[in-house]
């Protein structure tokens, strides 16, 4: 099928999955104090536990181990501020690659500059926030420990729950977020192994097992477990219709020149396309896209403004691949059909800039 | 009550009235809007303003930051206006006000000024005699240096009053004609429009926008920047001019390492076009000598020929501190760290020419300035203009 994109109303091509998704149309929570005595209370603990036990099962962990948060930057918080405090007189050595999300490396180093450290942790991500590059978890979870027996493995696994199967063997915490999975923002959580000990992030009255006090979220936990029990159970329909999607906009690869893919290893999830398209910034067509109705995102948009190297950068590609990179991510949501469109957008969109900064002094 | 004091305004002889009126005007409308303030009236007395209620407790903290940075103000006094006229009675009221006002630790002297001629003692005698009072109450007294200065006025009614706050000072808004401010997203050009607003400068704010190499966040960020300033001024009026085109057209015409004075210049064409359309009588840039390489004075000289009116430019000879310190002041400096880019730094060469040669450049200018001025009128025609 041939689509034209002189399409008299604005696209909507929402190819920025990897930023937020848009909620499920999931049913509403009644209301509800968990911690309350009466026949509310108890209908609201049990929405609660059944949540938990339905995320437990995605998981392949026991539900006692899942402890909820209000989103994937505070369940990494928890996970490495907790481990740094619960080990407090040890030195500590965390690992973490550059490149990891903002809110593994700030946590990292907000306990060193606490001198809080304590203990040998390694982080890593799941699935890279940048370039889609996925990781075998429990392997390497499992070299790790080989060369560090008493090291602790935190995954990072925003950009992997229920997008990748999860295999939790040696993993000692696993930290995932809501609204990556359609689920509503505001709402996340951590799963942390039977018996590792973890210092809370916030005291008061002992709600989810004494490690993040306060009332819960029900209704966006019942949201998000139900969006997980839905996207968990087609884990592999939604890979393959989001592989045809990833496949139609790799097309650009042939379609122009001076384009790359920008992944680290062979391995790559097929929810996220970091390409760099040489000679434009990623930030001049994220507008152009946007204004044409294809949203897309910078390839480091967390950090693109501060001092420091970008993600890609920081990975050992060049300044200019990094400085031209785009990142496509996609849901199970999108078609093939929108790809086509946006593919043929892009491909305009591309030669048209190149073409009119090709002049002299570019 | 509070009392109101503006300086160099006095000095114009024949448009005193005039000027007065502007700033009395100005604090009219700020003050209507003050919530529970009752009927507040401004009266234009003897060369200064009396702000006062009809009950006599006006809410000074309250009316104060309002008008704080009205132009052309030079000082506010706490006062006080009282019938009583025998000094024992005003000792009392002149201590009281004195020691009402909070001070702690300062040293102190009474001035008296005696315009009613009848009144039966002299201005030393009743200086004295307040000051007394006051001195008892545990403030030391230095006639030549005094930390404050309790003024007396006696005429048909006796005024105290202590200078409390500095104005803003300058001239009143709009007073000084109209200009066309080049407003950007950094920290100079809303410091540059605030210091000309200042001097009576009534602002028309052009800001150049590039999609797709520019956020569209840098508009809502110019936008803030604007209504910032809005607080001193009242209504800004701004203009969205879609730049993308001409800069375009000008890095296909000229060499990447002139490309900013190129861009500069079609900027200086487009403001003088609209400041002719605006009825506005100069230009107003955040330049400052010396801080990039399109603002060494080679590089002003060999753009200011494209403009058709005088280019005002306040902080030429300010150092980048001062001018982050002066946004600090008035507000500006916590919208311009924003990071978005403006239009200047999408193509910037790595080393831009610093010393451009005027004739040279105009020369090269000369060689597309038909093409280059449809494209300033297809530009000023396609803004956007927006009251903030």
């Amino acid at each position: 099928m041939k689509v034209g994109i002189a399409l008299l109303e604005k696209l909507n091509i929402y190819f920025d999955n990897a930023a937020t998704t848009p909620a499920l149309a999931l049913g509403e929570f009644g209301g509800g104090n968990p911690s309350s005595p009466h026949g509310l209370g108890i209908q609201a603990e049990r929405a609660l536990g059944a949540a938990r036990s339905g995320i437990a099962c995605v998981l392949g962990c026991s539900p006692g181990e899942v402890v909820f948060t209000s989103g994937g930057t505070e369940s990494n918080n928890l996970a490495i501020l907790g481990f740094a405090l619960a080990n407090k007189r040890r030195d500590l050595e965390v690992f973490a690659e550059a490149w990891e999300h903002p809110s593994v490396l700030e946590p990292v180093r907000a306990a060193k500059n606490m001198g809080i450290c304590g203990g040998r942790m390694i982080c890593f991500s799941h699935v890279s926030h940048e370039t889609g590059d996925i990781r075998d978890i429990s392997a390497a979870a499992r070299a790790a420990k080989k060369n560090y027996p008493d090291a602790v493995v935190f995954v990072d696994g925003v950009q992997g729950f229920c997008k990748e199967y999860v295999c939790l063997d040696d993993v000692d915490l696993y930290s995932f977020s809501g609204h990556k999975i359609h689920g509503g923002s505001g709402v996340g959580g951590l799963y942390v192994r039977n018996g590792l000990r973890l210092i809370p992030a916030m005291y008061g009255g002992g709600q989810e097992g004494g490690l993040r006090a306060g009332t819960e979220n029900v209704s966006g936990i019942v949201r998000m477990a139900e969006a997980a029990k839905v996207l968990g159970g087609a884990l592999s329909d939604n890979r393959k219709r989001v592989s045809d999607v990833k496949a139609k906009m790799m097309e650009l690869l042939d379609e122009l020149p001076d384009v790359h893919i920008n992944a680290m290893g062979e391995d790559v999830s097929p929810y996220i396309l970091n390409m760099s398209f040489i000679g434009i910034r990623g930030e001049t067509l994220v507008h152009i896209l946007s204004e044409k109705g294809v949203y897309v995102s910078m390839g480091a948009a967390c950090r693109s403004r501060s001092k420091k190297k970008s993600a890609l950068e920081e990975m050992g590609f060049c300044v200019e691949r990094a400085q031209s990179a785009v990142r496509f991510s996609f849901s199970h949501m999108n078609t093939v059909q929108e790809a086509e469109i946006a593919k043929e957008v892009v491909s305009k969109s591309v030669a048209e800039m190149r073409r009119v900064l090709g002049g002299r002094g570019a | 009550m509070l009392l109101v004091k503006y300086g160099e305004i006095s000095l114009r002889k024949g448009n005193r009235a005039h000027f007065e009126h502007q700033v009395l005007d100005a604090i009219r409308a700020r003050i209507k809007g003050a919530v529970g303030g009752g009927y507040v009236h401004v009266k234009r007395e003897q060369g200064r303003f009396l702000v006062e209620n009809a009950e006599g407790d006006l809410d000074v903290a309250m009316i104060l930051p309002r008008i704080k940075h009205v132009f052309g103000i030079t000082d506010f006094c706490y006062a006080l206006k009282t019938k009583v006229r025998d000094i024992d009675s005003l000792s009392m009221i002149g201590r009281d006000f004195f020691v009402g006002c909070g001070f702690s630790d300062v040293t102190f002297k009474v001035e008296t000024k005696r315009s009613d001629k009848n009144y039966p003692m002299t201005s030393t005698e009743i200086s004295t005699e307040i000051g007394a009072k006051i001195f008892d109450s545990g403030f030391q007294v230095d006639l030549h240096r005094p930390d404050k200065t309790l003024m007396v006025e006696i005429r048909n009614d006796v005024y105290f009053y202590i200078e409390s706050e500095k104005g803003v000072g300058g001239l009143p808004y709009g007073s000084s004609g109209r200009g066309v401010l080049l407003l950007s997203g950094g920290f100079d050009s809303p410091v540059a429009g605030y210091l000309m607003a200042r001097r009576g400068v009534e602002i028309i704010a052009a800001y150049f926008h590039s999609p797709p190499f520019v956020s569209e966040r840098a508009l809502d960020k110019v936008r803030d920047l604007a209504s910032e300033l809005s607080k001193y001024t009242g209504r800004v009026k701004l203009y969205n001019i879609p730049f993308t085109e001409i800069q375009l057209f000008l890095k296909e015409n000229v060499s990447e390492v002139k490309l900013t004075i190129f861009l500069k210049r079609a900027m200086l064409h487009v403001a003088s076009q609209l400041a002719e359309q605006e009825k506005a009588l100069c230009l107003i840039t955040g330049d400052s000598v010396g801080q990039v390489a399109s603002q060494t004075v080679h590089s002003l000289a060999a753009m200011d020929s494209a403009a058709k009116l005088p280019v005002l430019r306040p902080l030429a000879a300010m150092d980048k501190q001062i001018i982050i310190d002066i946004a600090r002041e008035i507000g500006t400096h916590d919208i311009s760290i924003r990071p978005y880019e403006d239009c200047c730094t999408v193509f910037v060469a790595k080393h831009p020419e610093n010393k451009p040669n005027k004739g040279a450049v105009e020369g090269i200018e000369a060689r597309f300035a038909k093409e280059l001025a449809e494209l300033v009128i297809k530009a000023l025609e396609s803004a956007e203009v927006y009251s903030v």
